[in-house]
Protein backbone atom coordinates (compact mmCIF):
# COMPACT_ATOMS: atom_id res chain seq x y z
CA UNK A 1 0.00 0.00 0.00
CA UNK A 2 1.01 3.73 -0.38
CA UNK A 3 1.41 6.14 2.67
CA UNK A 4 -1.01 9.12 2.51
CA UNK A 5 1.61 11.22 1.18
CA UNK A 6 1.77 9.13 -1.92
CA UNK A 7 -1.83 9.21 -2.70
CA UNK A 8 -1.23 13.57 -1.90
CA UNK A 9 1.00 13.66 -5.11
CA UNK A 10 -0.62 10.92 -6.79
CA UNK A 11 -3.73 13.12 -6.96
CA UNK A 12 -2.24 17.02 -7.09
CA UNK A 13 -1.17 15.70 -9.96
CA UNK A 14 -3.93 14.33 -10.88
CA UNK A 15 -5.72 17.63 -10.37
CA UNK A 16 -3.45 19.87 -12.23
CA UNK A 17 -3.12 17.40 -15.43
CA UNK A 18 -6.87 17.46 -15.40
CA UNK A 19 -6.70 21.61 -14.89
CA UNK A 20 -4.13 22.05 -17.56
CA UNK A 21 -6.37 20.12 -20.06
CA UNK A 22 -9.71 22.39 -18.61
CA UNK A 23 -7.86 25.50 -18.95
CA UNK A 24 -6.77 24.54 -22.67
CA UNK A 25 -10.23 24.02 -23.69
CA UNK A 26 -11.74 27.60 -21.95
CA UNK A 27 -8.88 29.39 -23.56
CA UNK A 28 -9.94 27.24 -26.79
CA UNK A 29 -6.07 26.35 -27.29
CA UNK A 30 -6.69 22.37 -27.20
CA UNK A 31 -6.26 22.30 -30.99
CA UNK A 32 -3.48 24.58 -31.41
CA UNK A 33 -1.37 22.38 -29.23
CA UNK A 34 -3.23 19.08 -29.56
CA UNK A 35 -0.11 16.58 -28.73
CA UNK A 36 0.77 18.75 -25.65
CA UNK A 37 -3.13 18.61 -24.29
CA UNK A 38 -3.67 14.85 -25.83
CA UNK A 39 -0.48 14.16 -23.98
CA UNK A 40 -1.54 16.01 -20.84
CA UNK A 41 -5.25 13.90 -20.97
CA UNK A 42 -3.60 10.54 -21.79
CA UNK A 43 -1.86 10.81 -18.19
CA UNK A 44 -4.88 12.02 -15.99
CA UNK A 45 -6.70 9.37 -18.14
CA UNK A 46 -3.77 6.82 -16.81
CA UNK A 47 -3.27 8.14 -13.44
CA UNK A 48 -7.21 7.59 -12.88
CA UNK A 49 -6.93 3.77 -14.50
CA UNK A 50 -3.59 3.34 -12.21
CA UNK A 51 -5.38 4.39 -9.03
CA UNK A 52 -8.41 2.16 -9.35
CA UNK A 53 -5.30 -1.36 -10.45
CA UNK A 54 -3.79 0.07 -7.42
CA UNK A 55 -6.92 0.00 -5.52
CA UNK A 56 -8.34 -3.50 -6.71
CA UNK A 57 -4.19 -5.43 -6.83
CA UNK A 58 -1.80 -3.06 -4.69
CA UNK A 59 1.08 -1.34 -6.49
CA UNK A 60 3.22 -4.60 -6.21
CA UNK A 61 0.79 -6.66 -7.61
CA UNK A 62 1.97 -8.15 -11.52
CA UNK A 63 -2.04 -6.24 -12.66
CA UNK A 64 -0.24 -2.55 -11.38
CA UNK A 65 3.30 -3.37 -12.68
CA UNK A 66 1.86 -4.26 -16.58
CA UNK A 67 -0.54 -1.14 -15.96
CA UNK A 68 2.02 1.20 -14.95
CA UNK A 69 4.71 0.13 -18.15
CA UNK A 70 2.34 -0.39 -20.72
CA UNK A 71 0.69 2.84 -19.76
CA UNK A 72 4.13 4.85 -19.26
CA UNK A 73 5.21 3.58 -22.66
CA UNK A 74 2.00 5.04 -24.25
CA UNK A 75 2.43 8.05 -22.67
CA UNK A 76 6.43 7.80 -23.55
CA UNK A 77 5.02 7.28 -27.38
CA UNK A 78 3.00 10.59 -27.57
CA UNK A 79 5.59 12.45 -25.70
CA UNK A 80 7.57 11.91 -29.16
CA UNK A 81 4.83 13.14 -30.84
CA UNK A 82 4.78 16.44 -28.35
CA UNK A 83 8.42 15.98 -29.16
CA UNK A 84 8.88 16.28 -32.93
CA UNK A 85 5.68 18.69 -32.80
CA UNK A 86 8.37 20.91 -30.92
CA UNK A 87 10.86 20.44 -33.52
CA UNK A 88 8.13 21.26 -36.33
CA UNK A 89 7.43 24.55 -34.82
CA UNK A 90 11.39 25.71 -33.97
CA UNK A 91 12.16 24.21 -38.11
CA UNK A 92 9.37 25.81 -39.20
CA UNK A 93 11.04 28.23 -41.37
CA UNK A 94 13.42 25.58 -42.71
CA UNK A 95 13.64 23.01 -44.96
CA UNK A 96 14.15 20.15 -42.03
CA UNK A 97 10.63 20.70 -40.65
CA UNK A 98 9.43 17.90 -43.64
CA UNK A 99 11.73 14.91 -42.35
CA UNK A 100 10.81 15.57 -38.75
CA UNK A 101 8.27 12.89 -38.49
CA UNK A 102 10.16 10.65 -40.09
CA UNK A 103 12.95 11.06 -38.17
CA UNK A 104 11.47 10.84 -35.32
CA UNK A 105 10.13 7.34 -36.23
CA UNK A 106 13.29 5.58 -37.37
CA UNK A 107 14.69 7.06 -33.42
CA UNK A 108 11.94 5.20 -32.09
CA UNK A 109 12.13 2.17 -34.16
CA UNK A 110 16.26 2.63 -33.15
CA UNK A 111 15.64 2.97 -29.82
CA UNK A 112 13.08 -0.32 -29.53
CA UNK A 113 15.67 -2.20 -31.15
CA UNK A 114 18.44 -1.27 -29.00
CA UNK A 115 16.79 -2.39 -25.72
CA UNK A 116 15.19 -5.56 -27.62
CA UNK A 117 19.17 -6.46 -28.10
CA UNK A 118 20.18 -5.61 -24.54
CA UNK A 119 17.42 -8.00 -23.21
CA UNK A 120 17.12 -10.27 -25.44
CA UNK A 121 18.99 -12.97 -23.49
CA UNK A 122 16.34 -12.52 -20.19
CA UNK A 123 14.39 -15.52 -21.04
CA UNK A 124 11.15 -15.75 -19.21
CA UNK A 125 11.26 -12.61 -17.59
CA UNK A 126 11.97 -10.80 -21.60
CA UNK A 127 8.42 -9.16 -21.44
CA UNK A 128 9.35 -7.10 -18.02
CA UNK A 129 13.32 -6.54 -18.73
CA UNK A 130 11.95 -5.03 -21.97
CA UNK A 131 9.44 -2.41 -20.92
CA UNK A 132 11.92 -1.71 -18.29
CA UNK A 133 14.65 -0.90 -20.56
CA UNK A 134 12.75 0.65 -23.13
CA UNK A 135 11.35 2.81 -20.67
CA UNK A 136 15.02 4.12 -19.75
CA UNK A 137 16.04 3.97 -22.93
CA UNK A 138 13.23 6.43 -24.36
CA UNK A 139 14.20 8.81 -21.39
CA UNK A 140 17.37 9.24 -22.33
CA UNK A 141 16.81 9.61 -26.11
CA UNK A 142 14.55 12.16 -24.69
CA UNK A 143 17.29 14.12 -22.69
CA UNK A 144 19.37 14.20 -26.19
CA UNK A 145 16.29 15.45 -28.26
CA UNK A 146 15.82 18.09 -25.93
CA UNK A 147 19.76 19.10 -26.20
CA UNK A 148 19.31 19.05 -29.58
CA UNK A 149 16.54 21.05 -29.97
CA UNK A 150 17.57 23.52 -27.28
CA UNK A 151 20.62 24.13 -29.65
CA UNK A 152 18.59 24.85 -32.43
CA UNK A 153 15.93 27.15 -30.78
CA UNK A 154 19.45 28.66 -29.70
CA UNK A 155 21.23 28.70 -33.49
CA UNK A 156 17.77 29.86 -35.35
CA UNK A 157 17.37 32.27 -32.82
CA UNK A 158 13.86 31.02 -31.72
CA UNK A 159 12.05 34.32 -29.18
CA UNK A 160 8.51 32.60 -28.67
CA UNK A 161 8.49 32.69 -25.31
CA UNK A 162 6.40 30.22 -25.62
CA UNK A 163 8.14 27.26 -27.32
CA UNK A 164 11.52 28.58 -25.12
CA UNK A 165 9.34 27.66 -21.90
CA UNK A 166 7.91 24.58 -23.12
CA UNK A 167 11.16 23.06 -24.57
CA UNK A 168 13.19 24.12 -21.73
CA UNK A 169 10.44 22.69 -18.95
CA UNK A 170 10.88 19.31 -21.00
CA UNK A 171 14.45 19.08 -20.86
CA UNK A 172 14.17 19.50 -16.86
CA UNK A 173 11.94 16.49 -16.79
CA UNK A 174 13.43 14.35 -19.45
CA UNK A 175 16.90 14.86 -17.67
CA UNK A 176 15.33 14.43 -13.60
CA UNK A 177 14.18 11.12 -15.09
CA UNK A 178 16.72 9.84 -16.58
CA UNK A 179 18.78 10.80 -14.10
CA UNK A 180 16.54 9.20 -11.62
CA UNK A 181 16.58 5.81 -13.97
CA UNK A 182 20.03 5.70 -13.87
CA UNK A 183 20.72 5.92 -10.28
CA UNK A 184 18.37 3.46 -9.40
CA UNK A 185 20.66 0.98 -11.94
CA UNK A 186 23.68 2.06 -9.94
CA UNK A 187 21.85 1.72 -6.32
CA UNK A 188 19.13 -0.37 -6.88
CA UNK A 189 18.39 -0.59 -3.23
CA UNK A 190 17.51 2.91 -3.55
CA UNK A 191 14.61 2.20 -5.69
CA UNK A 192 11.76 2.61 -3.01
CA UNK A 193 13.77 5.34 -0.87
CA UNK A 194 14.30 8.51 -2.10
CA UNK A 195 14.12 7.76 -5.53
CA UNK A 196 10.60 6.97 -6.10
CA UNK A 197 9.41 10.31 -5.62
CA UNK A 198 11.62 11.41 -8.27
CA UNK A 199 9.53 10.83 -11.63
CA UNK A 200 6.30 11.36 -9.57
CA UNK A 201 7.95 14.91 -8.87
CA UNK A 202 9.39 15.36 -12.29
CA UNK A 203 5.54 14.93 -13.92
CA UNK A 204 4.32 17.55 -11.36
CA UNK A 205 7.12 19.83 -12.30
CA UNK A 206 6.53 19.45 -15.55
CA UNK A 207 2.50 20.38 -15.57
CA UNK A 208 3.51 22.76 -13.23
CA UNK A 209 5.44 24.72 -15.56
CA UNK A 210 3.70 24.50 -18.27
CA UNK A 211 0.34 25.39 -16.78
CA UNK A 212 2.62 28.72 -16.14
CA UNK A 213 3.51 29.39 -19.43
CA UNK A 214 0.32 28.94 -20.80
CA UNK A 215 -1.62 30.83 -18.46
CA UNK A 216 0.57 34.12 -17.79
CA UNK A 217 2.42 33.64 -21.26
CA UNK A 218 0.69 35.27 -24.08
CA UNK A 219 1.00 33.30 -27.46
CA UNK A 220 2.43 36.40 -29.49
CA UNK A 221 5.11 37.26 -26.41
CA UNK A 222 8.60 37.58 -27.78
CA UNK A 223 11.83 37.47 -26.22
CA UNK A 224 14.41 40.62 -27.11
CA UNK A 225 16.80 38.84 -29.68
CA UNK A 226 20.00 37.97 -27.93
CA UNK A 227 18.49 37.59 -24.67
CA UNK A 228 17.18 34.12 -24.83
CA UNK A 229 19.27 31.84 -23.06
CA UNK A 230 21.98 31.66 -20.25
CA UNK A 231 24.89 30.73 -22.67
CA UNK A 232 23.44 33.51 -25.21
CA UNK A 233 25.18 35.96 -23.04
CA UNK B 1 29.11 2.12 -16.36
CA UNK B 2 26.59 3.30 -19.16
CA UNK B 3 24.07 4.16 -16.03
CA UNK B 4 27.08 5.90 -14.40
CA UNK B 5 27.66 8.44 -17.49
CA UNK B 6 23.77 8.67 -18.24
CA UNK B 7 23.33 9.76 -14.69
CA UNK B 8 26.41 12.07 -15.30
CA UNK B 9 24.80 13.54 -17.78
CA UNK B 10 21.62 13.95 -17.10
CA UNK B 11 22.58 15.93 -13.58
CA UNK B 12 24.53 18.53 -15.97
CA UNK B 13 21.69 18.31 -18.57
CA UNK B 14 19.13 19.10 -15.75
CA UNK B 15 21.31 21.52 -14.59
CA UNK B 16 21.47 23.57 -17.26
CA UNK B 17 17.48 23.07 -18.27
CA UNK B 18 16.39 24.98 -15.10
CA UNK B 19 18.98 27.86 -15.05
CA UNK B 20 17.86 28.31 -19.04
CA UNK B 21 14.15 27.89 -17.60
CA UNK B 22 14.56 30.41 -15.40
CA UNK B 23 16.17 32.41 -17.11
CA UNK B 24 13.49 32.47 -19.58
CA UNK B 25 11.14 33.36 -16.84
CA UNK B 26 12.94 36.34 -15.71
CA UNK B 27 14.09 37.08 -19.17
CA UNK B 28 10.41 37.38 -21.11
CA UNK B 29 9.98 40.44 -18.13
CA UNK B 30 12.97 42.30 -20.06
CA UNK B 31 11.41 44.04 -22.70
CA UNK B 32 8.81 45.74 -19.96
CA UNK B 33 9.78 49.40 -19.94
CA UNK B 34 9.35 50.61 -15.99
CA UNK B 35 7.10 53.27 -15.61
CA UNK B 36 7.60 56.73 -14.17
CA UNK B 37 5.99 56.16 -10.79
CA UNK B 38 7.64 53.25 -9.93
CA UNK B 39 11.22 55.01 -10.91
CA UNK B 40 9.73 57.61 -8.36
CA UNK B 41 9.14 55.17 -5.43
CA UNK B 42 11.82 53.35 -5.74
CA UNK B 43 14.33 56.47 -5.79
CA UNK B 44 15.56 55.85 -9.23
CA UNK B 45 15.55 58.65 -10.99
CA UNK B 46 16.78 58.00 -14.49
CA UNK B 47 19.71 55.45 -13.91
CA UNK B 48 18.88 51.33 -14.84
CA UNK B 49 17.81 48.65 -12.59
CA UNK B 50 20.93 47.56 -10.36
CA UNK B 51 21.75 43.84 -9.19
CA UNK B 52 21.13 45.14 -4.99
CA UNK B 53 17.61 46.92 -5.71
CA UNK B 54 15.99 43.37 -6.04
CA UNK B 55 15.64 43.92 -1.68
CA UNK B 56 13.95 47.36 -2.15
CA UNK B 57 12.08 45.98 -4.37
CA UNK B 58 10.76 43.12 -2.72
CA UNK B 59 10.11 45.19 0.43
CA UNK B 60 8.24 47.81 -1.91
CA UNK B 61 6.07 45.05 -3.06
CA UNK B 62 5.34 43.80 0.47
CA UNK B 63 4.07 47.33 1.11
CA UNK B 64 1.04 47.11 -1.34
CA UNK B 65 -2.11 44.38 -1.57
CA UNK B 66 -1.59 40.75 -2.60
CA UNK B 67 -2.11 39.85 -6.58
CA UNK B 68 -2.52 36.13 -6.16
CA UNK B 69 -1.96 36.04 -10.28
CA UNK B 70 1.75 36.64 -9.08
CA UNK B 71 2.49 35.56 -5.87
CA UNK B 72 4.22 32.01 -6.84
CA UNK B 73 6.03 33.54 -9.79
CA UNK B 74 8.07 36.23 -7.24
CA UNK B 75 8.63 33.43 -4.84
CA UNK B 76 10.32 31.18 -7.96
CA UNK B 77 12.43 34.34 -8.41
CA UNK B 78 13.27 34.92 -5.19
CA UNK B 79 14.62 31.39 -4.84
CA UNK B 80 16.75 32.01 -7.82
CA UNK B 81 17.84 35.25 -6.91
CA UNK B 82 19.09 33.63 -4.05
CA UNK B 83 20.78 30.80 -5.44
CA UNK B 84 22.38 33.34 -8.23
CA UNK B 85 23.82 35.81 -4.86
CA UNK B 86 25.61 32.26 -3.56
CA UNK B 87 26.78 31.35 -7.23
CA UNK B 88 28.54 35.13 -7.44
CA UNK B 89 30.28 34.81 -3.34
CA UNK B 90 31.51 31.27 -4.28
CA UNK B 91 32.57 32.02 -8.06
CA UNK B 92 33.87 35.76 -6.94
CA UNK B 93 37.56 34.47 -6.14
CA UNK B 94 37.71 31.43 -9.34
CA UNK B 95 35.54 32.10 -11.81
CA UNK B 96 35.73 35.98 -12.27
CA UNK B 97 33.51 35.08 -15.67
CA UNK B 98 30.87 32.93 -13.77
CA UNK B 99 30.39 36.16 -11.31
CA UNK B 100 29.72 38.36 -13.95
CA UNK B 101 26.90 36.25 -15.42
CA UNK B 102 25.40 35.37 -12.27
CA UNK B 103 25.46 39.12 -11.74
CA UNK B 104 23.82 40.18 -14.96
CA UNK B 105 21.00 37.28 -13.88
CA UNK B 106 20.43 39.22 -11.06
CA UNK B 107 19.48 42.49 -12.77
CA UNK B 108 17.27 40.52 -14.83
CA UNK B 109 15.68 39.92 -10.93
CA UNK B 110 15.68 42.81 -9.93
CA UNK B 111 13.90 43.65 -13.22
CA UNK B 112 11.45 41.50 -12.88
CA UNK B 113 10.68 42.58 -9.00
CA UNK B 114 10.15 46.23 -10.46
CA UNK B 115 7.73 44.98 -12.93
CA UNK B 116 6.00 43.08 -10.80
CA UNK B 117 5.78 46.07 -8.33
CA UNK B 118 4.95 48.17 -11.23
CA UNK B 119 1.78 46.29 -12.17
CA UNK B 120 0.57 45.68 -8.34
CA UNK B 121 0.75 49.60 -8.27
CA UNK B 122 -1.20 49.69 -10.98
CA UNK B 123 -3.32 47.14 -9.62
CA UNK B 124 -3.49 48.76 -6.53
CA UNK B 125 -4.39 52.03 -7.94
CA UNK B 126 -8.03 50.31 -9.80
CA UNK B 127 -9.04 49.00 -6.63
CA UNK B 128 -9.22 52.24 -5.01
CA UNK B 129 -10.21 54.23 -8.12
CA UNK B 130 -13.22 51.10 -7.76
CA UNK B 131 -14.05 51.91 -4.48
CA UNK B 132 -14.24 55.22 -4.84
CA UNK B 133 -16.61 55.27 -7.42
CA UNK B 134 -18.64 52.78 -5.07
CA UNK B 135 -18.91 55.22 -2.75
Amino acid sequence: MLGPLSYAIWFLILFAEGSFVACALWRREFLRYLPLNLYMLLCAVANGGLYICSRDFGVHSREYFYSYYSSDIVLSLLMYAVVAELFSRVFETTDFRRYIRGAALILLGLTALFAFVSVRSEGQEFTKHFVVELEQDLNFVGVVLMYVLWGAVIKLRETRIRVVQVVLALGVYFSAVAGAYALRNLFPSLEFSVLQWLPPMSALWLVAAWTYTFARVPEEARMASGHMLVTSH
Amino acid sequence: MIAALIFVASVAAFVQFLVSYCHSVVAAFGKVELSPRVREVAGMGSREVAVDDFARFLQLLHLCPEHNADRLEIRAVKVYYALLRGVARVSHLFVPSVEAWADRERVGCSHFAAVALDRRMEFSRDLFARQAGML
